[in-house]
C-alpha cells in the first residue's frame, strides 16, 4: 500500500511552514519560510513546486542562503577560494584548511534562472562581449562584474585544456578583466597506449599512471598556492582527512542516490535530487552542514521507502543526463510521468569516493582525471550506460545546454551508444535558463517519450 | 609514402617528415553540403571540414589536437580509428611541466608514426628535417613583405605540406598605400581565402596576417646552437613556447604579438574573424576591439551561405571610417 507523495507550491509551503512552527520545528540559522527568498530577488522560486518535508526546506534553505552565508565569511575573515570548472577536486582541498571557504563561482550559471532574467548578470555578459551563444555560465562573468552575488575570492584557481571552451573563453575574459587565475592543467584523460602503465580510476575508467602524475603535479602548484593563501602548510595528513569528509559526504549522497533513484515510488522528487546531487562539488560553502543536510534527506528517504510514500507508483524511469538550466524542468518530467532512476550531472567524478589508500595529491590526481568531460565522449557514454542499466531506466533524456561546446558532439555518441548497448529510447532537450515559452514543445517530447516507453512495457 | 594529415600549426611537420612519413597541414574546404550532411547544430564548419577532408586522402593518418573543443571530439567522428592520433597540446604554458608534457606528446605521437608505418629517425636525419623546414621557413618571413597576402598564405600552404618555400608565386606586391589592416582569428578554410582579396579590393592591405592559417601559425625561428643536442626541446620551444593562440591559458602571448606586430607593420584596423561555435574566437573579439583601440569589424565565417558582398560591404566601411 503506498501513498502519494503531493508536492508544494511555495504558498502551500509558507502554510505549512506556520504548522510545522507551531508544532515546535527547529531549524538551523538559516532556517526560515521558504518565500522569504523572493525579497533577494529569487522570482523563479512561486513557479516551481516542492517536497513537503522539514528535510527538503533545509535543503532549500541551505542552497538559497549560499551567498549570505559567503559574505559572512569573508566578514568572520575566512579566506575565499573561487575554484572554476574541475567540479570537486579543488575544494576538497581548500576545505581542509582551517578558515577557508571554496564555492564554484560556476554556479552562478544558476543565478538567470533563479532571478528569472532580473540580476543583469546576461546583459554585464553581453557587455563583456558574451552573448547568447556562450553557454549560460556566462552568467558568472556578468556576478563578478556586477559584485552583487559574492564576494570576490581570494584565490581563483581553474582547470583548463581537456575543458569545455565556453567555460575556458569566459575565464579567459574574466583574467582579461583583471582577475588574476590560477590556471592548472588537466589534460584529456586517453586510453593508455600499448604497453603503457595505467591505473583504474575511481568510477572505472583508465588512465596511464604518466597522465596520473601530470595531474599531482598541477595539483601540487594548487596546493602551493592554497597553503600561502591560509598561511597554514596543507600536508598530507590535513589533505588526508579533508578527503576523508569529503568521502563522507559521497556516500551519504551516494546512498541518497541509491535509496532514491532504485526504489519504487521514488521517495524524493527529481528537483530535490538535482539541488542535493550539486551540494556535493563544493559542499554549497559549508562541509559540515552538508553532511547534515544529507543525513536529514537520508531519514526522510528511509522512512518514505518503509511507509510507501512515494511520487506516482508506475512512473517512466528516466535516466537524465547533464543539469538543466532551468530547474522547472525537473518538475516538469514528473507532471509529464517520469520519475529520475539515475542521473550524470556532468561531475559523476564528484560523486565517486576518492582512493584512501594511496597518498592524498595522488588520490585527488585520479579523482580529478575521472571527470567525464576530460576524456572522451564514448567513455562518458559508456558510464551512462553501465549507470541506466543499474537504475533499470526506460528512457534517457539527454538536457543540452545551450551553447555549450560539448553538447554538439556526445549527444551522437550517448544516443549511440544507450540505443545499442541498452536498445532505450533517448531524447535531446535544449533546456534555457527560462524555459517558459518552450514549455509545450518541452512536455509534448517528454510525453512522447514517456508513451514510447510505456508502449515498450507491453510488449 | 603514408600521408599524415592535421590541421593544427602546433603539429611540427618535420617531426613526421623526419620519421620518414609526409606530412600534410590540410587546409580543408567548406563541407559539401550536397553530398555531406552536417554532423549536428553547434558543431563547428572548420572542424567538420577537416575531419572529412583528411578521412578522404586514402588511407591517410590524421592528428587531430585538444586546442579546442570542436577538434578534440572531432576525433571520435571519423572512422579512422588506429589512423587517428590525439595529441595533447596544452592551454597551459608557463611551467615546465606543460613544455614537458609537449615534449612527452612528441614522443608519443613517435610512436604512432612509426606505427603508421614511419621510421625513428636518428640524429643526423631529425636534425636535417628541422634545418631544411626552419630555413623554409626563415625564407617565408623574408619574402611576406614582397607577397600580397593570399599568394603568401597560399605559398604557406604549400610550405607546410613540402618544407620548401615555392620560388615560383607571383611575388605581385601591394601598394604600401593601401590601408594597412591586421587578419586576427582562427583558421581560414581554404575556400575562404576571397576573404584576402575582398581586403585589397576595398582598398586595405593585409599588414599582419595574424589568422591560423596565416603568419601567426609559424614557429618561431630555431635556436640552431641547440638543434643537434636538444632537438625535442628547440622543437618545444619553437612550437609550443611562441605560438600564440587564444585558446593558451592564460593568453598574454597573443597580445604580445599582437602589440609588437601592430606597432611594426603600422596597423590602423583590424578584422576579426570568427566562427558560428567558435567560443574562443569569439570571446576574444570582444577583448581585441577594447585592447586595441583600433576601428575593427568582424567577419563572421559559419559556412553556411555567401557572406562576400556583406563583407565587402563592411570593409569598405572600415576603409573608409578611417580616412
Amino acid at each position: 500500500m503506498t501513498t502519494r507523495l503531493t508536492p508544494l507550491t511555495l504558498a502551500q509551503w509558507d502554510a505549512r511552514y506556520e504548522e510545522l512552527k507551531r508544532g515546535g520545528l527547529s531549524e538551523p540559522s538559516y532556517g526560515g519560510r521558504l518565500s522569504r527568498h523572493l525579497e533577494d530577488g529569487d522570482l523563479r522560486l512561486p513557479k516551481l513546486r516542492y517536497d513537503p518535508s522539514v528535510a527538503a526546506l533545509r535543503l532549500w534553505n541551505f542552497l538559497l542562503s549560499e551567498e549570505d552565508r559567503l559574505a559572512q565569511a569573508r566578514a568572520s575573515g575566512r579566506k575565499i577560494v573561487g575554484a572554476m570548472k574541475d567540479l570537486g577536486t579543488v575544494p576538497v582541498m581548500a576545505y581542509s584548511l582551517p578558515n577557508v571557504t571554496a564555492f564554484y563561482p560556476d554556479g552562478a550559471w544558476w543565478i538567470p534562472c533563479v532571478m528569472e532574467l532580473s540580476a543583469g548578470v546576461f546583459r554585464a555578459a553581453d557587455a563583456c562581449g558574451l552573448d547568447e551563444s556562450f553557454c549560460p555560465v556566462r552568467a558568472m562573468l556578468g556576478a563578478f562584474v556586477t559584485q552583487a552575488h559574492f564576494p570576490i575570492p581570494d584565490l581563483l584557481t581553474c582547470s583548463v585544456g581537456a575543458t569545455c571552451d565556453d567555460f575556458s573563453a569566459i575565464a579567459q575574459r574574466l583574467n582579461g578583466l583583471g582577475y588574476p587565475i590560477l590556471w592548472w592543467e588537466i589534460p584529456h584523460r586517453r586510453a593508455p597506449d600499448p604497453g603503457e602503465k595505467s591505473v583504474v580510476l575511481p568510477g572505472g575508467f583508465v588512465a596511464s599512471t604518466a597522465q596520473v602524475a601530470f595531474v599531482r603535479s598541477e595539483l601540487e602548484r594548487v596546493r602551493r598556492a592554497l597553503e600561502e593563501l591560509a598561511g597554514v602548510p596543507l600536508d598530507d595528513a590535513r589533505l588526508a582527512d579533508g578527503i576523508r569528509m569529503a568521502n563522507e559526504a559521497r556516500r551519504r549522497l551516494a546512498e541518497l542516490r541509491r535509496c532514491v533513484y532504485h526504489s519504487d515510488p521514488c521517495p524524493l522528487p527529481a528537483l530535490e535530487m538535482l539541488v542535493a546531487e550539486m551540494l556535493i562539488i563544493h559542499f554549497c560553502s559549508d562541509r559540515g552542514e552538508t553532511l547534515s543536510v544529507y543525513a536529514d534527506l537520508l531519514a526522510e528517504v528511509e522512512a518514505r521507502r518503509k511507509a510507501g510514500v512515494g511520487l506516482a507508483e508506475g512512473a517512466v524511469r528516466v535516466f537524465w543526463v547533464n543539469p538543466v538550466a532551468d530547474l522547472q524542468v525537473m518538475n516538469l518530467l514528473e507532471d509529464c510521468g517520469g520519475r529520475l532512476c539515475g542521473t550524470e550531472y556532468l561531475f559523476c567524478h564528484a560523486v565517486d569516493e576518492i582512493p584512501e589508500d594511496v597518498e592524498p595529491l595522488d588520490a585527488l590526481a585520479r579523482a580529478a582525471l575521472a571527470d567525464p568531460m576530460v576524456g572522451s565522449s564514448a567513455d562518458r557514454a559508456q558510464r551512462i550506460c553501465r549507470d541506466a542499466e543499474a537504475g533499470r531506466a526506460e528512457a534517457v533524456i539527454v538536457s543540452r545546454i545551450p551553447g555549450a561546446s560539448h553538447c554538439a558532439y556526445e549527444g551522437y555518441a550517448i544516443r549511440e551508444a544507450v540505443a545499442r548497448q541498452l536498445g532505450l529510447p533517448v531524447i535531446e532537450l535544449e533546456v534555457p535558463p527560462v524555459s517558459d515559452s518552450m514549455r509545450p514543445a518541452l512536455r509534448t517530447r517528454i510525453e512522447a517519450l514517456m508513451e514510447t516507453a510505456r508502449n515498450r512495457r507491453a510488449q | 609514402m603514408r600521408t599524415i594529415a592535421c590541421a593544427s600549426p602546433f603539429i611540427p611537420p618535420e617531426w613526421i617528415a623526419a620519421h620518414g612519413l609526409q606530412p600534410k597541414r590540410l587546409v580543408p574546404r567548406t563541407p559539401d553540403r550536397t553530398v555531406q550532411a552536417h554532423v549536428s547544430e553547434g558543431v563547428c564548419c572548420f572542424a567538420e571540414a577537416f575531419a572529412a577532408d583528411s578521412e578522404r586522402l586514402d588511407g591517410a593518418g590524421i592528428v587531430f589536437t585538444t586546442t579546442c573543443d570542436p577538434m578534440r571530439r572531432s576525433v571520435e567522428m571519423t572512422d579512422a580509428g588506429a589512423r587517428s592520433f590525439l595529441f595533447n597540446v596544452p592551454a597551459t604554458w608557463q611551467t615546465v611541466a606543460a613544455q614537458q608534457l609537449f615534449v612527452a606528446e612528441l614522443r608519443r605521437l613517435g610512436g604512432w608514426l612509426v606505427r603508421m608505418g614511419g621510421t625513428v629517425p636518428d640524429a643526423a636525419r631529425l636534425s636535417a628535417e628541422l634545418r631544411r623546414w626552419d630555413a623554409a621557413r626563415a625564407q617565408a618571413r623574408a619574402a611576406r613583405s614582397a607577397m600580397s597576402a593570399r599568394t603568401f598564405a597560399e605559398a604557406l600552404v604549400e610550405l607546410n605540406d613540402s618544407g620548401a618555400f615555392p620560388a615560383a608565386w607571383d611575388r605581385s606586391a601591394p601598394a604600401i598605400s593601401a590601408f594597412p589592416v591586421a587578419l586576427v582569428g582562427g583558421p581560414l578554410l581554404l575556400d575562404e581565402f576571397w576573404l584576402y582579396d575582398a581586403i585589397e579590393r576595398a582598398g586595405a592591405r593585409v599588414a599582419l596576417d595574424a589568422s591560423e592559417t596565416g603568419e601567426r601559425g609559424l614557429a618561431a625561428p630555431f635556436d640552431r646552437r641547440r638543434l643537434h643536442d636538444e632537438p625535442m626541446d628547440v622543437l618545444a620551444d619553437a612550437y609550443f613556447g611562441r605560438i600564440p593562440d587564444a585558446f593558451r591559458r592564460p593568453n598574454t602571448l597573443l597580445y604580445e604579438y599582437l602589440k609588437s606586430g601592430f606597432a611594426e607593420r603600422g596597423v590602423r584596423g583590424v578584422v576579426l574573424i570568427r566562427r558560428v561555435w567558435c567560443d574562443l574566437w569569439h570571446a576574444e573579439a570582444a577583448r581585441v576591439r577594447e585592447w586595441c583601440g583600433l576601428p575593427c569589424i568582424e567577419v563572421d565565417l559559419s559556412g553556411e551561405g555567401d557572406v562576400r558582398q556583406r563583407s565587402l560591404t563592411a570593409l569598405q566601411a572600415l576603409v573608409e571610417a578611417a580616412k
